[in-house]
């Protein structure tokens, strides 16, 4: 009986011991909690592009179509897939795009491309993109809206009759209402009868519309909406060839004829005439003084598919007194007649030695972004005639033009962030080879902190289980509510975004192309290290010690997301 | 714990005539191949001390996703020392062992992709996908030890069979996980996963079977 009771209390306490140390719960489908986590490396090189209406700095919210042109076009890659993209359709005016890692710009060798946008309601556009090193950048394309332009842009846009088979049953007179700042005002004339054709040769067809666009010379806002800017000008010249150098601009003027199809004339079986107000304190650079009536200028017309300006002749500046044509505006005006439409373009192009290359570039240096801030950086000529603006990377501590006319002097340079200006600076005289400093001043913010984050996509794997996708890919951030959006660059899901408001909402965004075209992907969060996003977005955890908040953020099984990656 | 504990003392106490049988065993189980050399001190106790060491190669096995397949291989590297008291309540061959074992055992395994990984056009080779290797094991330490057994080789016929059963309270194996190129982070995402799966597992379960020769 002694001997069963130990036996059984033995083997008793080594069931126990078994049953009780052991918990193999952990391992009930294990398999499906392992999951495949992938650093998928992303493009050296990307650019996210916004689209902005001129005047509001609002992203457009019409369709816009893009499409890639310029020597480097053919570089522009989707940046998740690598496939080359040329042209397609962007909703909410803001897109990402990459550059192939077969071309890594250089100083030696710049990346050169250039984004043509035409939507409807605004005036098309090309903004030139120049690259010297590897790195995610941010470009701005402002867009003239035709109900709203900016300060210096007029525009006016009437019905002028029909057409059958292409020809127009009365004269066409469209003319510009004065522009505020220098009064002057552009206006085009056709003959009756006149055949107009599409760039196909498809002749137009019923009621027409006429829109004529007038840039002048003098206002920033006008000069950096300038379609293609005015730095970088890639140029077919007239006895040189083709040419890289900057632009001094005479003032711009669009015309468009389109019909109730939407087709647009490009040609015309007669001439048509279009008069340009000219400033009197326009300088003229191979003078040095102001413009007189006598003096001439290149003029220039676009050729969208290259993205390059091609010299239709020199033009010359006459008197409006002189010749009674106060209707200019201007005290002085040039005339020309043309057999086609396209952008036309008073400039003087200087190039070669006229021009600041690379080598002997307008440097800015930047002191005071500790937080890393984008900034918006605007430099225009005092008295006109060439101004730039551009996103400034917050890691970048300085920033070169180049590639503009040696004769651009005594630059105004200010930099804004938040739609506050934070610095500015004055390079008087000949600003080719120097170096501007300037201090940047923000204005105090409440209790910021240092934001590590780190983001993974949780997605379905085909076969079952789980792949877990850290991205390394540009994306945006901006405190919700407006502001700058600013550039965050995610290595393997992980980046330090310096200088963000605790407690605070912050809106981030990413433009994926989906089966080539840009979709939006949107998250919001606030900044702190215990409040979940909810929705597909979960806080994995989340930390802050002093000024450094940690935080680890899945999105889930977010099939949207899933595919693009 | 309380009867084991109860059986050393009273065999120690009891009996004091010491006996200078001696036997030796060698064993194979779950802690590997092994042998030891048992002490008789009286009918109801012997001492034994002993160690197993082996080294294996692990199976290979294939982690499969969507995109990427890693197939893992590598050694389980097995090392114990052991003083165990064997108990005889009944002074024949069943017995009570208690004990002390060191454990230095650990797994080590690493993984490669078995083909190169391709995104629409874009095709990343076996060795920009990287790789993982893991490392399972106990912290070298001494744990104590409990289980039942049959047969004493310090006793009986001079050749005898042995058989153990029982548990070693390691308590938990640690994993650790690294990875390199696009793979890495599935190190740190999984290792968490598997920490907490082997953090139920706070025994290691003992099953030997031997043969003895009483010198």
């Amino acid at each position: 009986m002694k001997t069963k009771t130990i036996a059984a209390a033995v083997s008793l306490f080594a069931a126990s011991a078994l049953l009780t140390s052991c918990d193999l719960s952990g391992f009930e489908n294990l398999e499906d909690k392992i999951a495949v986590a992938l650093d998928i490396p992303g493009v050296e090189t990307t650019y996210s592009v916004q689209l902005q209406d001129a005047a509001s700095g609002e992203d457009l919210s019409v369709p816009a179509r893009i499409v890639f042109t310029g020597e480097d076009a053919g570089s522009v890659i989707d940046p998740i897939f690598f496939e080359q993209i040329s042209e397609f359709v962007v909703n909410d005016g803001f897109f990402t795009v990459g550059l192939s890692d077969s071309r890594v710009p250089s100083g030696e060798s710049l990346v050169q491309f250039s984004i043509y946008v035409k939507a409807d309601g605004y005036e098309e556009t090309l903004q030139k993109v120049v690259t010297d090193k590897v790195g995610d950048y941010q470009v701005n394309v402002l867009m003239v809206a035709e109900s709203a332009p900016p300060v210096g842009v007029v525009t006016q846009s009437q019905q002028t009759g029909s057409a059958s088979n292409g020809v127009t049953s009365q004269a066409i007179q469209v003319a510009t209402q004065p522009d505020v700042t220098t009064g002057g005002s552009a206006s085009v004339a056709l003959p009756p009868s006149t055949q107009l054709t599409t760039a196909s040769g498809t002749p137009l067809q019923g009621s027409l519309q006429t829109q004529v666009t007038y840039f002048n010379n003098q206002d920033p806002s006008s000069l950096t909406a300038f379609p293609g800017g005015l730095t970088n000008v890639s140029a077919q010249t007239q006895g040189q060839g083709q040419q890289t150098g900057g632009f001094v601009s005479g003032g711009f003027v669009s015309i468009n004829i389109t019909d109730q199809s939407g087709n647009q004339a490009a040609n015309l079986s007669n001439s048509a005439t279009v008069v340009m107000p000219v400033p009197a304190n326009t300088i003229n650079p191979e003078t040095g003084n102001q413009v007189q009536a006598g003096d001439t200028i290149p003029l220039w017309s676009l050729e969208p598919a290259s993205g390059e300006w091609v010299q239709e002749g020199t033009v010359t500046f006459e008197s409006s007194a002189g010749k009674g044509r106060s209707e200019v505006g201007t005290e002085l005006f040039v005339e020309f007649q043309t057999p086609h439409f396209s952008w036309f373009n008073l400039d003087w192009f200087q190039y070669g030695a006229q021009n600041c290359s690379y080598r002997d570039a307008f440097t800015i240096g930047l002191s005071g972004n500790d937080l890393q801030r984008t900034l918006l950086l605007r430099a225009s000529r005092r008295g006109g005639g060439w101004s730039a603006q551009t996103y400034v990377n917050g890691r970048d501590t300085s920033h070169q033009f180049y590639d503009f006319p040696r004769f651009v002097s005594d630059i105004d340079v200010e930099f804004l962030y938040e739609g506050n200006v934070v610095g500015t600076g004055f390079a008087s005289g000949p600003v080719c080879g120097q170096t501007l400093p300037v201090a940047l001043t923000f204005p105090p913010e409440p209790d910021l902190v240092d934001v590590d984050l780190t983001v993974a996509v949780e997605c379905p794997a085909d076969g079952g289980g789980t792949t877990i996708i850290s991205p390394s890919y540009p994306f945006q951030i901006r405190k919700s509510g407006g502001g700058l959006w600013t550039g965050v660059s995610l290595e393997g899901g992980n980046t330090l975004i310096r200088g963000l408001e605790y407690n605070a909402l912050y809106d981030f965004r990413g433009s994926f192309l989906d089966n080539g075209v840009p979709s939006t992907e949107s998250r919001s969060f606030t900044i702190n290290e215990n409040t979940n996003p909810g929705g597909d977005i979960t806080l994995v955890s989340g930390s802050r010690v002093g000024d450094l908040v940690t935080l680890s953020y899945r999105i889930q099984d977010n099939q949207s997301v899933c595919d693009k990656l | 714990m309380k009867y084991a504990f109860a059986f050393l003392l009273a065999a120690i106490t009891v009996t004091p005539a010491f006996s200078q049988n001696l036997g030796i065993g060698v064993r194979a189980g779950s802690l590997g191949p092994g042998a030891d050399v048992s002490i008789g001190i009286s009918s109801f106790l012997n001492i034994r001390v002993g160690g197993t060491t082996f080294s294996i190669a692990v199976p290979e096995a294939t982690l499969e996703d969507e995109n990427v397949d890693v197939e893992f291989s590598g050694d389980a590297s097995l090392l114990t020392g052991s003083v165990m008291a064997d108990l005889f309540p009944f002074q024949n061959g069943l017995r009570i062992t208690v004990g002390a074992t060191y454990n230095d055992s650990n797994v080590s395994v690493s993984g490669v992709p078995t083909d190169s990984y391709t995104v629409q056009a874009r095709t990343f080779s076996q060795e920009e996908i990287g790789s993982l290797s893991a490392e399972l094991g106990y912290e070298a330490s001494i744990r104590p030890y409990a289980g039942i057994g049959f047969g004493n080789p310090t006793r009986g016929s001079r050749v005898g069979l042995l058989f153990d059963a029982g548990v070693v309270f390691s308590g938990p194996p640690t994993v650790s996980m690294s990875g390199t190129g696009m793979i890495a982070p599935t190190a740190t995402e999984n290792e968490d996963v598997i920490q907490e799966a082997l953090d139920g597992l706070k025994i290691f379960p003992v099953v030997s079977l031997g043969l003895s020769i009483r010198l």
